[in-house]
């Protein structure tokens, strides 16, 4: 008998909900046809049977929400014995024993990777580290997952606001920089202004560490690579694209890729892998009516920078000139729970100093 | 040959040092004080006093298990050996070694060894590399009954013989190899005959007769000192105890032993001291006394020793131990 | 850089330290006039003739009077004149020199070395084809030297000379007449101290003497399918470089110890156990052995080549760990 069990979409994916059967009890279904309908966070995925047979049991309800790896179906296969064998089964009860290697073991308890969904590949099945390298970039396990529009489940987005507001110790620091050479370069360049904020917050997140990272109340995560979420408005409402290892891309592939993620936010047509694994978010406000605000926290990061709007300002020189710039506000929230405000203090400094200087 | 009566008090002097050193390892070894085992060389003292008289300081010997004799007679130092029979860190061997494997190389006792016939190549060895050094120092090789029979003893003096070296073999032929009966196990009745084999000089001597053996050590001392090569001095003597502290005796009867009492070697020696009137009665008793408030000293500082640290096991095998692991 | 044999760079560092100290010595059999059964010597023919002399076939004497001649001040080197032969004079050197500093707590300084051929050559059988340093390790009381070059052998056997713990060094037959670089100017190899002699990402493999060049003969081979080796020569097995071996392993993740010795109970075993208690989580397969097959070394050349290990069981044993 094939257990079918909720599948794991990306790495903080906890649980899942089981929107609709495509199948009843006692049908036939052929490996990789559409089996059932789940979401979470902020997608739906279809997922395909993993085995053809005949579902004998549907134990999962419709409207209901499962914890990844649990067993939401049974399904009779027809008669190919080693197929069940392939995937391992958890050792979740202590029924049978994960064959893997140490390395792997430590790597996936590492990585938080649950080797309910890992194939081995070694001897007898062993898992190895190869076994865990899709689990360590980002894509799920490729075949199992279509792309589907993004219908909101505006259920578990609030949800998740709502943990990460009650569980962070959210504050907000803010300080006014002056924008106007930063402007100038950006114009010079032919960059957007939040393709060259990406590009700046990418090099001071090389120096402060801390804020490149993930928390999860226990245990602080921090990243060598910066993928930096960035906060879009849809018809749909809030969608945070991802662009990934801003560290080592240039201005000019920065600006690239954000018009591209933008544009494909906007048309709905945006990749799971998308809009997972960043390690810090910016939320640009700045074509509003709004200087100052404090966003909250995109769980389980562990700050966000938000920008407001740049308008003319007046600034004092140091030798107490008055002189007319284009002033915008910085809003930096982070979790006070790993990070000081001091720590964000020395972030926004050096924020500014790159803003105001520009070299790129 | 005329000797000089200091001489000969000396020579008295150290046997009775030995016998009183070894009553004593008997008697604490029953009273549980002592680890491991003690092999005896009481009735032997002869042996060890008679060569020894011959050699210098920088000269060199190699024992056997049974080597607190040779210890003593070589100039060891009383509380570190009975140190070293407890098991105390200020023992010769810091306690590593114990009784079979007690050892001075500042004095010229490449040790007592626990394998029977294992120091003999490594008296051939001393004297090679005292010739290849062109010195004109000697060794001494010990050994006994049993030991003539291994193919240590058969290598050891094919080998010096060939290259004539400074290396003087005296058989103690106390009769037992543990218990086998010296008969019984020896293909010829004197074992200096095997010297023959070797072309080198064999000669037998009674062992319990302490200016004997000290005439017999002299010539071969000599004849090696001046490069005329090794030879063999078979000491004949008898075991008046058991192989170790402890042996039942199964393999002798009691009249056996008691038999060759009246012929050990300082009784004899005394009788003889006597007779010449350099020996008296109070100049005797005041003589082992003198030996018992020794072994007395000996026996309080090991016992006020401290034993070992634990981790001291772990030091002395190498004097570089970078990288090894223990 | 110039180029000798093995054999010339072994007697190369005798005569240099012979020359540098009086008290360096050297016997054996068949080693004054002929040079050593494998030439050896043949530097030394001629020089210093009251330091190097022909022994009877004695090997108890000749290994246990090393050990006296050390202990009167002297250094002497003593060839074995096959590896299989110290088990005819064992009690010397595992009953008496590996015990006798230890015993004597700390006395001596047992400057000697025991040296000469082992490993397989051409048919010599049983008797004169072994390698037999395991045993070495296991007792403890001796270091342990295996050159598997030309400028090894030389770096090691002057620090041998120099040194004042007794060391016995194995010298494979077959690789006599290697040639390989070895400078002019003097130079000292540390004991502990493994080399890299190739390296790679994919997969540690660690070996002594002849494995070391059938190690990297194999991994050649396995470059050429995109699998990188990194071949460690221990150089010494006591000491051993412990540190060297975990690091590469904690960059490959897998290991292989080669070694010509009978696979069972071989060192590579030590080698093995210690990696896996000290880098268990860093280990993606289990660590495999090459070694002998269990059986005393046949005659016949397609039986000694069967029993014997080469580089296709290295090539193997890296595709199995890797699998």
């Amino acid at each position: 008998m094939y257990e079918v069990r909720m599948p794991k979409f990306g790495l903080t994916m906890e649980t899942g909900f089981i929107e609709k059967w495509f199948k009843k009890e006692g049908e036939k279904v052929q490996k990789g046809e559409p089996l059932l309908e789940v979401s979470s966070e902020k997608i739906t995925n279809e997922v395909a049977s993993p085995v053809s047979g005949i579902v004998k049991k549907i134990i999962g309800e419709e409207g209901k929400e499962y914890k990844v790896g649990e067993v939401i179906a049974l399904i009779e296969e027809e008669g190919e014995k080693e197929e069940k064998k392939e995937i391992a089964p958890p050792s979740r009860k202590g029924e049978e024993r994960i064959k893997i290697s140490p390395l792997a073991r430590r790597i996936a308890k590492e990585m938080n990777i649950d080797l309910s969904k890992v194939k081995g590949s070694g001897p007898g099945g062993r898992i190895v580290k190869r076994d865990l390298l899709p689990f360590l970039s980002t894509s799920t396990s490729s075949g199992e997952v279509t792309i589907e529009k993004l219908s909101g489940l505006r259920k578990v987005i609030s949800e998740r606001l709502s943990k990460s507001f009650h569980t962070a110790v959210t504050v907000t620091n803010i300080l006014e920089v002056d924008f106007t050479e930063f402007i100038k370069k950006v114009d010079e360049k032919n960059v957007s202004i939040t393709s060259g904020l990406i590009f700046v917050v990418s090099n001071v997140l090389k120096k402060f560490k801390k804020f490149n990272a993930h928390f999860d109340g226990d245990s602080l995560k921090i990243y060598t690579h910066v993928n930096i979420g960035v906060a879009v408005d849809t018809e749909k409402g809030l969608v945070v694209p991802v662009i990934k290892n801003t560290h080592s891309l240039s201005l000019q592939e920065i600006n690239n890729k954000l018009k591209e993620i933008a544009s494909k936010a906007r048309s709905g047509a945006l990749k799971p892998e998308e809009i997972k694994d960043s390690t810090f978010t910016i939320t640009n406000l700045g074509m509003m009516a709004t200087d100052i605000f404090t966003p909250v926290i995109n769980p389980p990061e562990v700050a966000i920078l938000g920008v407001g709007r740049i308008k003319k300002g007046i600034r004092i020189l140091d030798n107490n000139t008055l002189s007319i710039r284009d002033m915008g506000f910085l809003s930096l929230s982070y979790d006070h729970r790993v990070i000081d405000g001091a720590d964000a203090a020395r972030f926004l400094k050096e924020l500014e100093n790159l803003i105001e200087n520009p070299s790129f | 040959m005329e000797y000089s009566k200091d001489f000969l008090l000396n020579l008295y002097r150290t046997m009775v040092r030995i016998r009183t050193f070894e009553l004593r390892a008997e008697k604490l070894f029953l009273e549980g004080k002592l680890p491991g085992f003690i092999h005896l060389y009481i009735g032997e003292e002869a042996i060890a006093t008679g060569v020894m008289a011959n050699l210098r300081k920088d000269d060199y010997i190699t024992s056997t298990h049974r080597g607190h004799g040779h210890m003593i007679a070589k100039g060891g130092d009383t509380k570190k050996m009975m140190a070293e029979l407890y098991g105390k860190v200020t023992g010769y061997c810091k306690g590593k070694g114990g009784s079979m494997h007690i050892a001075s190389f500042d004095i010229g006792v490449l040790g007592a060894n626990g394998v029977v016939g294992g120091g003999l190549p490594i008296a051939v060895g001393a004297g090679l590399g005292i010739k290849i050094k062109k010195s004109d120092q000697v060794v001494v090789a010990f050994f006994g009954d049993g030991a003539s029979n291994t193919g240590a003893f058969h290598e050891s003096l094919n080998f010096a013989s060939i290259y004539k070296l400074p290396v003087v073999f005296v058989n103690e032929n106390n009769r037992f190899a543990s218990t086998a009966r010296v008969e019984e196990t020896t293909s010829v009745e004197n074992i200096s005959d095997r010297a023959v084999g070797y072309g080198i000089p064999g000669v037998t001597v009674d062992g319990n007769d302490v200016i004997a053996v000290y005439e017999a050590a002299k010539e071969a001392i000599r004849r090696a000192r001046e490069g005329g090569g090794p030879s063999l001095i078979e000491a004949k003597t008898y075991r008046l105890k058991g192989h170790f502290v402890g042996d039942p005796e199964l393999y002798r009867k009691k009249e056996e032993v008691e038999k060759f009492l009246p012929k050990e070697p300082i009784g004899r020696f005394e009788k003889k001291l006597f007779e010449m009137k350099i020996l008296n009665k109070n100049l005797r008793d005041s003589i082992w006394s003198e030996s018992e408030r020794e072994i007395d000293e000996a026996v309080k500082f090991a016992e006020e020793s401290p034993m070992p640290k634990p981790e001291d096991a772990l030091t002395d095998l190498f004097v570089d131990d970078t990288g090894y692991d223990y | 850089m110039r180029e000798i044999t093995f054999s010339e760079a072994l007697g190369e560092a005798i005569l240099e330290e012979m020359e540098r100290d009086p008290t360096i010595f050297t016997y054996g059999e068949d080693i004054a006039k002929q040079g050593g059964i494998f030439g050896a010597y043949k530097s030394l023919l001629g020089k210093f003739p009251d330091r190097i002399f022909d022994t009877p076939i004695s090997e108890e004497v000749i290994y246990g009077s090393a050990l006296g001649a050390a202990l009167v001040g002297m250094r002497p080197v003593v060839e074995f004149h096959f590896a299989d032969f110290l088990f005819t004079g064992i009690q010397s050197i595992t009953l008496q020199i590996e015990k006798i500093r230890y015993m004597t707590g700390g006395q001596g300084k047992l400057h000697l070395v025991l040296r000469g051929p082992d490993g397989v050559a051409q048919s010599a059988a049983a008797q004169h084809s072994e390698s037999i340093e395991t045993i070495f390790m296991h007792v403890p009381g001796i270091k342990i030297i295996i050159p598997s070059t030309p400028y090894d052998m030389k770096g090691l056997m002057k620090t041998a000379l120099r040194s004042d713990d007794p060391v016995i060094c194995f010298e494979h037959k077959r690789l006599y007449k290697i040639k390989g670089p070895v400078p002019e100017e003097e130079y000292l190899i540390p004991f502990g101290v493994a080399d890299i002699k190739r390296e790679g990402k994919d997969v540690t493999v660690v070996a002594m003497s002849r494995m070391v060049h059938e190690s990297l003969k194999a991994a050649d081979e396995l470059e050429k399918e995109g699998i990188s080796v990194e071949v460690i020569d221990l150089r010494t097995l006591v000491p051993w470089d412990k540190e060297r071996v975990i690091e590469s392993v904690k960059k490959t993740n897998h290991l292989v110890v080669a070694h010509e010795t009978w696979k069972r109970a071989g060192w590579g075993a030590e080698i093995a156990s210690v990696v896996q208690e000290e880098a268990f989580d860093y280990l993606d397969a289990p660590i495999l052995r090459i070694g002998e097959r269990n059986v005393p070394m046949p005659f016949s050349p397609p039986l000694e080549e069967f029993v014997t290990p080469d580089y296709k069981d290295v090539i193997n044993a890296v595709k199995k760990v890797l699998e």
